[in-house]
């Protein structure tokens, strides 16, 4: 199972640092959740982030395609991975090997 | 697809901009026939072919689609519109197999090809299937030796001369910076470390001195892509002697 596929659905724990987690949310293809301090709740797709500014960010289009909406990490209580990722089992690998399985079964052009 | 992308071509051509629409083709028939497009000098299809049938269905994980792209791209010359192509390559390509795949796109009327090899990146999960800097010249080499002259390469012939072994460029990141819904993309269009608001912020905050081959950044150190080499080649052309006159000798002789 590759990165991507294994994100979607994770939770993380609190033994990882926020600082990663953001980061895997920002290679994540799909919507995640993200929890603010004040329990309030954010659905949408994570595009940007930047922690090298002295108040580091990161940049959201909510589920409606509104934004970008600018969450500091500070106020980032948590970020789980609850939306379908679209790229998974997409790769090269995955394609070859389905291309194999429909061979083996008599049909030569086993599609996306 | 992008729902209003008629509308948005149709206004970047009434501004008199030039605009390369790159495709796959898989729905550009469709699209024709429904009006989507009307032909102009400012517009071109940029149509995403990667080899013979064969090859190109092998790199885009799908049976057809190389059957459907020539279907479109004979549709849309037919019906007056500039088409080129554009194709990426990774280890294991034949270089005899482009070279048949560039008389082919010369047939079906294609005004211009690029070709430039796939981004390889040390850490990438795919490793065995992206070329390395010295696989790269070799492939360039063997495939754009006694190139025929009726192959059309849209791109500098200094880059090809690049990709071949025969010229050293470091990478110009920013030489064609990626736009998108997002923002401007740091710091190059296969480099996706986050986006900056504006072109002026994306200039002046991202540290360029951390990419390109000498750098030493190993996301870098296989990189020969024409978004960040290209430019650089069209700024020899511009900037130097050597580069203005390599630049007019191979447009003139055709060898590369």
């Amino acid at each position: 199972m590759t990165d991507e596929q294994s994100l979607e659905g994770w939770i993380p724990g609190p033994d990882i640092a926020l600082a990663d987690v953001i980061e895997r949310a920002f290679d994540y293809r799909g919507n995640v959740t993200v929890v603010r301090d004040d329990d309030t709740e954010l659905v949408g797709y994570l595009f940007n982030r930047d922690a090298r500014t002295t108040e580091p960010f990161v940049q959201m289009f909510d589920g409606a395609g509104n934004g970008p909406i600018t969450i500091p990490y500070a106020a980032i209580r948590a970020i789980k991975f609850t939306g379908r990722n679209p790229a998974a089992g997409n790769s090269y690998a995955a394609w070859l090997d389905r291309k194999a399985a429909a061979k083996a079964q008599g049909d030569p052009t086993p599609q996306r | 697809m992008y729902p209003d992308i008629g509308r948005l071509v149709a206004e970047l051509v009434k501004r008199k901009k030039y605009v390369y629409v790159c495709t796959n083709a898989i729905l550009l028939k469709e699209k024709l026939e429904a009006g989507a497009f009307t032909p102009s000098k400012y517009l071109s299809f940029s149509v995403h072919m990667d080899g013979v049938r064969e090859d190109h269905d092998e790199a885009v994980c799908r049976d057809g689609v190389y059957d459907q792209a020539v279907d479109a791209i004979r549709d849309a010359v037919r019906r007056g519109f500039r088409v080129t192509t554009n194709s990426t390559l990774f280890d294991g390509a034949n270089p005899l197999h482009m070279r048949e795949f560039f008389d082919a796109m010369m047939d079906l009327g294609v005004e211009g090809m690029m070709v430039s090899p796939g981004y390889s990146y040390a850490k990438a999960p795919d490793q065995e299937h992206f070329l390395r800097r010295q696989r790269s010249h070799e492939l360039f080499r063997t495939m754009l030796q006694n190139a025929k002259k009726r192959w059309k390469f849209n791109q500098s012939p200094l880059f090809l001369q690049f990709l071949m072994g025969k010229q050293e460029f470091e990478c110009t990141p920013w030489g064609n910076p990626t736009f998108n819904l997002f923002g401007w993309q740091r710091p190059c269009y296969l480099l996706q470390e986050g986006y900056a608001a504006t072109f002026e912020e994306l200039m002046e905050t991202t540290p360029w001195e951390k990419y390109g081959r000498a750098s030493g950044n190993e996301k870098c150190r296989d990189c020969m892509v024409h978004s960040g080499y290209e430019a650089t080649a069209v700024n020899h052309t511009f900037s130097s002697l050597r580069g203005f006159r390599d630049t007019v000798v191979t447009t003139v002789t055709g060898r590369l």
